[in-house]
């Protein structure tokens, strides 16, 4: 009997947890959509900005930028983008295991931490941390980056830091998050869409107000914010994303585990019963004997 | 004979705000307002803090748009793009949240000495001042008609 009961308090606390994964899993998929639907909607915006980009810096000599071009003085930085609450599955491991990869290709660096988990996992390599930014609000907002950028972007011009790239965990889709590393400073990427917008788009004459050096110093610090804040919504998706399946394989496992169990407890609860059925019977024989 | 429209796109950070075809934009530049009209030259220029004005030649009517900074694109083939920081249609200013939104900022501006800060707050109160103001503007305007 002691066993029948074991089992049966494990068939309680097993199917309670697969209650709490389960509305982990739903809250998860709402918060997925959501993040996804946030990335999908700044989309339009990205693709004229880099489009203006594209034209203002074909009109002016976009190498002489001080944020286009490398500098070897100060450090590179580099930026985790981890998530403040675990129970993720292997998002955060993977991230860290690309992070101290690509940290052994930098020879003396300084890092910048977003979210919980990430200052733990700098804190506990030893890194230099320049700055550590956790709780950020549920749903991002661009206010929300401000601080960021204004370490960055100053750091990078004021020769603190030599190169920024961000790790952190690309939104492929639902079922896949690739850990990716993207540098931000000096901007490069943006050069390929340059070459092909050129041609396209500012054929014509342009006016530039006030002028187009002025222009382009204002439309690059805008267009790196937003890059960033790009970075933070994939993040976000991924993050969620990444938590829906976890609690989703969690709540698989303990229906399995429910199903084994109440296998095993059948079988003992039946073996109680052939055994009692024995001795009932035996008596009896006993007893018309 | 057709009137000349200008394709006007508004997208912000947050989502495509408008797509209207129309005959006349005036915004706020740094160097001062503009309008713009069908055929303009190709422009490239930069907003701040302001109201954005647009006539819809379907009812003959002025529609107004509160624009915290940005950028305006006026295209060579009568196309106008402005990339705002953040905007909002002055039928969609909630006047209670933005009274809200200007007395934060006001005590924000009394308290806080770093310079960041004050810049931060000083922004938020200009935003909340010219949706006021727009938003205000619009009821005047329902008025007479």
């Amino acid at each position: 009997m002691a066993q029948t009961r074991l089992i049966k308090r494990r068939i309680h606390s097993a199917k309670n947890i697969s209650k709490i994964t389960k509305a982990m899993e739903m809250v998860s998929a709402s918060k997925m959509r959501r993040a996804q639907d946030q990335v999908l909607a700044s989309r339009p915006y990205i693709s004229k900005l880099s489009e203006s980009l594209a034209g203002v810096a074909n009109l002016t000599d976009p190498s002489l930028h001080p944020l286009l071009q490398p500098h070897p003085t100060g450090k590179p930085l580099l930026i985790i983008v981890s998530t403040d609450r675990g129970l993720c599955g292997g998002l955060n491991t993977n991230l860290f295991k690309l992070a101290t990869l690509h940290s052994t290709e930098l020879p003396d660096f300084a890092t910048i931490v977003i979210g919980k988990k990430a200052r733990e996992f700098v804190s506990r390599q030893g890194w230099d941390i320049v700055a550590s930014f956790t709780d950020l609000p549920e749903k991002i907002q661009f206010q929300d980056i401000i601080p960021l950028s204004e370490i960055i972007i100053p750091g990078f011009l004021g020769d603190e830091f030599s190169s920024v790239d961000f790790v952190y965990m690309r939104f492929i889709s639902t079922l896949s998050q690739e850990p990716t590393v993207t540098t931000l400073l000096p901007l490069q990427n943006i050069e390929p869409t340059l070459a092909l917008g050129n041609k396209k788009i500012f054929t014509k004459q342009y006016i530039f107000e006030p002028s187009p050096q002025a222009i382009l110093d204002s439309l690059l610090p805008a267009y790196i914010e937003f890059q960033i804040f790009q970075i933070l919504l994939d993040a976000r998706a991924s993050e969620h994303s990444a938590r829906m399946i976890a609690m989703q394989n969690a709540s698989n496992n303990a229906k399995e585990i429910v199903e084994g169990l109440q296998l095993e407890y059948n079988k003992s609860r039946q073996a109680s019963i052939t055994t009692e059925l024995i001795e009932i019977n035996t008596a009896n024989l006993a007893l018309i004997g | 004979m057709e009137q000349k429209t200008i394709q006007l796109e508004i997208v912000t950070q947050e989502k495509k705000l408008l797509s209207a075809e129309v005959v006349s934009v005036s915004v706020t530049t740094e160097l001062g307002e503009v309008t713009i009209l069908p055929n303009h030259i190709p422009l490239f220029t930069k907003l701040v803090t302001g109201e954005l004005r647009y006539l819809d030649p379907t009812k003959n009517k002025t529609h107004y748009v509160a624009i915290s900074g940005g950028f305006m694109d006026v295209g060579p083939d009568n196309k106008i793009t402005v990339l705002a920081d953040d905007a909002l249609r002055a039928d969609d200013i909630n006047e209670a949240l933005v009274e809200k939104a200007k007395q934060e900022a006001e005590t924000a501006l009394k308290n806080k000495t770093s310079k960041r800060d004050f810049m931060i707050a000083e922004a938020s109160l200009r935003k909340a001042l010219n949706e006021l103001k727009i938003s205000r503007k619009r009821k005047v305007q329902k008025i007479p008609r």
